[in-house]
């Protein structure tokens, strides 16, 4: 069996050759719906999902479809510490419910204490997502992308590379992971590989849906009791040309990277915001360099992918690296047009950083203003997912199911 | 043609025959071919053809043009994407025909099409899919010319843009509600960015340089009581132009639609101060004052001297 990092690494050299050769071919198609990419790896899920009637329901990969068992498997898998080297990191380590499935930290330790270079994303809402994690537009399968942390050695995560038969031992002795094993996998015989138990994680990430805030309430389901007079004003800022936001942070996740039943296609977008600019050409700190990092164009220097603002109010700190602390110094880095720093190794105007996407161009708020932006943002708060015990920690007693009658 | 017509049914009928008995296939393919050809008989397939290009080159994500507008500056691709609307094809006595939108879910429903020129390579944001072609159904005829809008209805132009359908199911291709769609969304910075000179404006933190540029065509003037609902009479500058050629062969030729003839009149290394990057369509824009010109639309209640954007090319 060949090493799971030789997988890995061959995957990716699969990956970026499919995406050249899919780009060339089409550049001069007149049409190109069968695309090699997501119409061909995602189709509509028969899973029954719990979202709102008005919301578009997530798509499923082709080769994994969400189902109860998987799910189930998933939800153990996520918040066991098991699947790390030294039984200390789960998923839920660095994915906490309360903070919308982020740690509150700027960047998260791994096992064995290295640090990642960027924030933990929140998972609300990530089975939406047609590329996943901040900055690789080659990242376009939850079900590779949890290889990452699980697999990953720069930096250490979870620290299984090479591991996998200790893992599946380890599982294996645990009497609850059989049974659910075969329930989830039937067609493998239960079998636990790395196959079947990333592809149970990813389903279990996809049912983390978050769709339930004030906002949502009042936008889509005409209740116009569920924002403040502030929050609602704040919202006419928030999608207002003067501010911009909505350019990158439209959509029903606030973002602009999505796919789902209604857009199969799907679409997804990176930005430099002008958060650095270090040498006066554009240049963003060392390791964390965005989409540059994966295409080495220069070009791609400081793109990021915007993320959902679901929720943002408890996912603080900001920004991929987590160096902006609050959502009022987010506001002071999108006013200026981006962030000036005028100390330290990073020393820059973000303001003038010639790469900087052109919505982000500065605005000024008076004072009742900044309060109504902020009144919408905290709109987004969804509290029945930040504390559903459906996505809770099934491994501590206290998790019980709400009955259906309780869920809205 | 009918033939293809029959050809892709009768095709669709074989998948189907992998599956079934002889018999049942047979049945199947029969009734494919009849059914096609009785439905050759009252419309015929057509399909229209277009091309983005800048200054006559294949418009592509990260390519670089040069000697775009006014001051002969570089472009970078970053997306060029477009509605477009009432297709309808010219007899030879001026009378005009819709062209019946084929919908498939991705590209186009029964009133309005997507052209997507951008791959989502390169500095492209985006996808991967492109689209450069319209199809849909007429009733046989002698058509001589073509008739089209770019834009979205104003009946589907002001609907809640995170719910729709597609092609209406973009969040980049849209404004808020009121507002509508981008009934084009081109943007692209000038090359190369690094060496962009930053000219600073006396007593403000604005350059007068642009941060890339963009031409977001819409509907402007439209009056509603708040930004998500859809004003009840048409805009007061609706902003969709309309393209007409009369004489136009959907079999050799296509509608070339040209970036560098859009944008030759305007300087795309500046920005005119508290505007938006490029033109988005305001009135208060001087950007938009010779791109809306060469559009084909009035601005700032002067009309066209006639639309640059589209001329016909043959494959």
């Amino acid at each position: 069996m060949p090493s799971r990092v030789w997988t890995v690494r061959s995957l990716v050299a699969v990956v970026w050759l499919a995406v050249l050769v899919g780009a060339r071919a089409q550049v001069r198609d007149e049409r190109s719906a069968a695309s090699p990419d997501l119409l061909q790896a995602y189709v509509p899920s028969s899973y029954p999902w719990d979202v709102p009637t008005w919301m578009p329901k997530p798509l499923d990969p082709r080769d994994n479809p969400t189902t109860p068992g998987k799910v189930e498997l998933g939800r153990r898998l996520f918040y066991d510490a098991r699947l790390s080297v030294n039984r200390s990191r789960s998923c839920g380590s660095c994915h906490h419910q309360e903070r919308a499935f982020t740690d509150g930290l700027k960047v998260s330790p791994g096992a064995l204490g290295h640090l990642t270079p960027r924030n933990a994303m929140s998972l609300a809402n990530v089975a939406y997502a047609p590329v996943l994690t901040w900055s690789n537009p080659l990242l376009t399968s939850l079900e590779r992308q949890i290889l990452v942390p699980l697999l990953g050695q720069e930096p250490i995560e979870m620290g299984m590379a090479g591991r996998d038969d200790e893992l599946f031992s380890r599982l294996r002795s645990e009497p609850l992971y059989p049974p659910l094993f075969a329930r989830a996998f039937p067609d493998s015989n239960g079998a636990i590989s790395l196959a079947t138990i990333v592809r149970a994680l990813a389903s279990f990430s996809r049912t983390l849906i978050s769709a339930r805030s004030p906002y949502d309430r009042y936008r889509y389901e005409g209740d116009r009791t569920a924002m403040s007079e502030s929050a609602i004003r704040g919202e006419g800022l928030f999608f207002s040309e003067r501010l911009e936001c909505h350019h990158c942070h439209g959509n029903f996740n606030l973002n602009d990277s999505m796919m789902h039943e209604r857009n199969r296609v799907g679409e997804m977008a990176f930005h430099n915001t002008g958060l650095y600019n270090i040498d006066g050409k554009g240049g963003y700190p060392p390791g964390n360099t965005g989409v540059a990092e994966i295409t080495g164009r220069p070009e791609d220097m400081g793109r990021f992918k915007a993320p959902t603002l679901r929720n943002v109010a408890v996912t603080a700190p900001y920004m991929h690296d987590g160096s902006i602390p609050t959502l009022d110094a987010v506001l002071d880095h999108y006013a200026a047009g981006g962030r000036t720093i005028s100390s330290g190794p990073y020393v820059g105007v973000g303001r003038d950083n010639p790469l900087k996407s052109s919505f982000v161009s500065g605005f000024t708020l008076t004072a009742g203003e900044r309060a109504d932006l902020l009144a919408f943002l905290n709109s987004l708060t969804d509290e029945q997912f930040l504390r559903d015990p459906r996505f809770a920690d099934p491994w501590q007693p206290a998790a019980t199911p709400l009955p259906p009658s309780d869920r809205r | 043609m009918p033939a293809t017509d029959v050809h892709r049914q009768s095709r669709h009928a074989v998948d189907v025959c992998h599956a079934g008995t002889a018999l049942l296939c047979f049945a199947i393919v029969a009734a494919a071919s009849l059914q096609a050809q009785v439905t050759a008989h009252a419309n015929r397939p057509v399909t229209i053809t277009f091309d983005a290009r800048v200054n006559g080159q294949p418009a592509a994500c990260g390519e670089t043009y040069q000697g775009v507008g006014r001051t002969s500056a570089a472009l970078f691709l970053q997306d060029f994407r477009v509605y477009v609307s009432a297709v309808r094809l010219v007899a030879q006595d001026g009378r005009e025909t819709a062209v019946t939108l084929t919908p498939d879910q991705v590209w186009q429903n029964d009133r309005v099409a997507l052209l997507d020129f951008e791959n989502g390579s390169g500095n492209c944001n985006g996808n991967a899919p492109t689209n450069h072609q319209i199809e849909g159904t007429i009733p046989p005829g002698d058509y001589r010319g073509i008739v089209f809008d770019i834009g979205v209805p104003f009946e589907l132009n002001h609907q809640d843009p995170t719910l729709a359908l597609a092609p209406l199911n973009y969040s980049a291709l849209t404004w808020p509600w009121r507002a509508g769609y981008k009934f084009t969304t081109i943007d692209f910075d000038t090359q190369p960015a690094s060496a962009r000179k930053l000219i600073p404006i006396e007593g403000t933190n604005e350059t007068r340089s642009a941060t890339g540029f963009s031409v977001h065509l819409g509907s402007t003037g439209c009056v509603s009581s708040g930004m998500r609902v859809p004003p009840q009479t048409p805009c007061g500058n609706s902003n969709r132009p309309t393209y007409r050629f009369h004489t136009f062969d959907s079999a050799t030729q296509v509608l070339v639609l040209d970036l560098g003839a859009l944008l030759a009149g305007t300087d795309v290394t500046t920005n005119t101060p508290m505007t938006a990057s490029g033109c988005m369509s305001s009135p208060d824009d001087d950007d938009c004052v010779d791109i809306m010109d060469r559009f084909g639309l009035p601005f700032r209640g002067k009309p066209s001297s006639g639309q640059q954007f589209i001329r016909i090319d043959t494959r």
